[in-house]
């Protein structure tokens, strides 16, 4: 193999006739084989997954928080307002509103060269910035999650006697669930590929190892159409798993 | 009646797309022939091959505007000369206050195109974007400081080199960074340029991080999100003018022959470009277009 790589890329090089397969060959090698290159793009992909988790993480645990403060704010008795509850919805509105209002780019930029000065973590502070985008997504679908359940099932729970958070946990979380299921699946898919952004600020995720075999290489095809391979057998997988998940809480529907 | 309202939409599109392709020459043309009544204004040149070249445009230009095609160079867009450029790199090109792409390689390259009878034709896009376009036949040149490499030789095709440039290591103000410590440090470069290349072959990918743009990487410099910049040394002392904290080591990382790259496939317009280019740097434009904007 690296025999007929060099023997056919010098050939290349003196201007010699390949035929197209030999080409093909030698492109393909010098993208992928050539120098252990293969190794980058799996480097590579191995932080595109860990700034998915935790961009995950982050954005559902923000997520669910402020679609609590948000539907709790919402579903108040008339007349009867929480101060407390108020200032919290209040910044919550604000987080959302100025989130979904600019351009992930825009903040992983602001988040590196503005915010996080100090950081030399890259990777980090682009799995910050990433998940605190995706957090305000995430609210609004569960925010719509809790608020499709009936409110006569809060209020059936509360006149059984179970106290607010006892009616969440048992009765309109697991309703709300299988609700949003399919929107989150595709925010977590939009947030897996959002990932190759962060490589503005120095991340070294999937596309900046591409780009970086590109701009050695000058060949631009095979790097690329590798990396987008890689992504969507990525966001296949996810999206199998995401499925078998579906078809799992569908059991109990229909008896 | 459905089949009548297909119809009359589909006509409709036809006469919309016409008049789309009339206008488009028409004004194609018209640029074409003020390009060439620039050249035979200009027709001040001390170079004799070309002074024929404007003298042939000019004689063109009289006849009839439709004939400057047929000039024996053939560019991507007929009548233009289309350059792909990354303009942030001064003082070679750069995007002045008023956002015009301004700088010694634009001076050089109006020159070129005006002589060769072309309308001088700038896309503005990131470093390795501009490498690419001109082996992708994207762009007839590119215009961006490109060093000669061997491996850039095999995509592109290089006109004589102009000046020589030297890759120079910017640190902070008090840094201990030194060519001989370099290794331990945090590298900051623009992806896809030889300073990116050599400090990841020297250093490894762990201390080199590449940026889409100078700006960004010297940002981050200034911000102390990398230890260092390795970046061409005309480029370095027009950011270092701008900010004081910085400063320039004296000790050279790299030196190199910039040039520009021409299409593998436009071995013409490589002719060409080469011996206007030759006659400027004979006559001293170059050097004096140099001079204008690096005082030592």
């Amino acid at each position: 193999m690296a025999e007929l790589y060099t023997e056919w890329k010098a050939l290349m090089t003196a201007g010699g006739e390949l035929s197209g397969w030999q080409t093909f060959f030698v492109k393909f090698y010098q993208a992928f084989i050539d120098a252990d290159r293969w190794q980058l793009y799996l480097s590579g992909v191995g932080t595109t997954l860990m700034v998915t988790a935790m961009a995950l993480v982050i954005g559902v645990v923000l997520g669910v928080f402020v679609a609590l403060v948000r539907t709790a704010h919402d579903q108040q008795r008339r007349g009867r307002h929480n101060p407390v509850l108020g200032v919290l919805n209040a910044i919550c509105k604000v987080y959302t509103t100025v989130i979904r209002g600019t351009p992930v780019m825009v903040q992983l930029l602001i988040f590196s060269f503005v915010i996080f000065v100090n950081s030399r973590n890259f990777t980090m502070v682009g799995a910050f910035g990433l998940g605190l985008n995706s957090g305000a997504y995430v609210s609004e679908i569960i925010r719509g999650g809790l608020m499709s359940v009936d409110p006569g099932q809060m209020e059936a729970g509360r006149s059984l006697g179970m106290n607010y958070f006892t009616v969440m946990r048992f009765i309109i979380i697991p309703q709300a669930i299988k609700a949003i299921l399919p929107a989150l699946g595709n925010e977590f898919i939009i947030l897996l590929k959002d990932t190759s952004l962060i490589s503005v600020i120095g991340g070294k995720e999937l596309i900046y190892a591409a780009q970086g075999i590109l701009s050695r290489t000058y060949e631009a095809m095979y790097p690329l159409l590798g990396a987008a391979a890689i992504y969507l057998v990525l966001v296949m997988a996810f999206t199998w798993l995401l499925g078998r998940l579906e078809r799992r809480l569908r059991k109990s529907d229909r008896r | 009646m459905k089949l009548k309202k297909l119809l009359a939409i589909a006509l409709a599109l036809v006469m919309v797309l016409a008049l789309c392709a009339c206008g488009s020459s028409s004004s194609s043309t018209t640029a074409d022939s003020s390009a060439s009544t620039d050249t035979a204004a200009a027709d001040t040149s001390a170079a004799d091959t070309a002074a024929d070249d404007a003298a042939a445009a000019d004689d063109t230009a009289s006849d009839d505007a439709e004939e400057v095609e047929e000039t024996e160079l053939t560019t991507i867009n007929a009548g233009k000369l289309t350059v792909s450029m990354s303009a942030d790199f001064p003082p070679y090109e750069n995007l002045d206050d008023s956002g015009d792409i301004v700088g010694i390689e634009v001076d050089i390259m109006s020159l070129i195109a005006e002589q060769l009878g072309l309308e001088l034709q700038i896309d503005d896009m990131d470093f390795d974007s501009a490498l690419l376009a001109v082996q992708q036949g994207k762009s007839d040149m590119v215009v961006s400081g490109v060093t000669i490499t061997e491996e850039r030789k095999l995509v592109m095709n290089f006109t004589d080199s102009y000046t020589t440039a030297v890759q120079v290591i910017v640190v902070p103000e008090g840094s201990e960074v030194t060519l001989d410590n370099l290794g331990d440090q945090l590298i900051g470069t623009q992806r896809g340029t030889t300073g990116f290349i050599y400090c990841e072959d020297d250093y490894g990918s762990d201390h080199v991080v590449g940026y889409d743009s100078y700006t960004l990487v010297i940002q981050a410099l200034l911000n102390g999100q990398v230890d260092c910049v390795v970046m061409d040394d005309s480029v370095a002392r027009a950011y270092v003018a701008e900010n004081p904290s910085l400063s320039i080591l004296d000790t050279e990382y790299a030196v190199e022959e910039y040039a520009f790259g021409v299409d593998k496939n436009n071995t013409a317009l490589l002719d060409a470009v080469n011996t206007v280019l030759n006659a400027l740097i004979d006559d001293g434009t170059v050097q004096s277009i140099i001079d204008q904007y690096i005082s030592e």
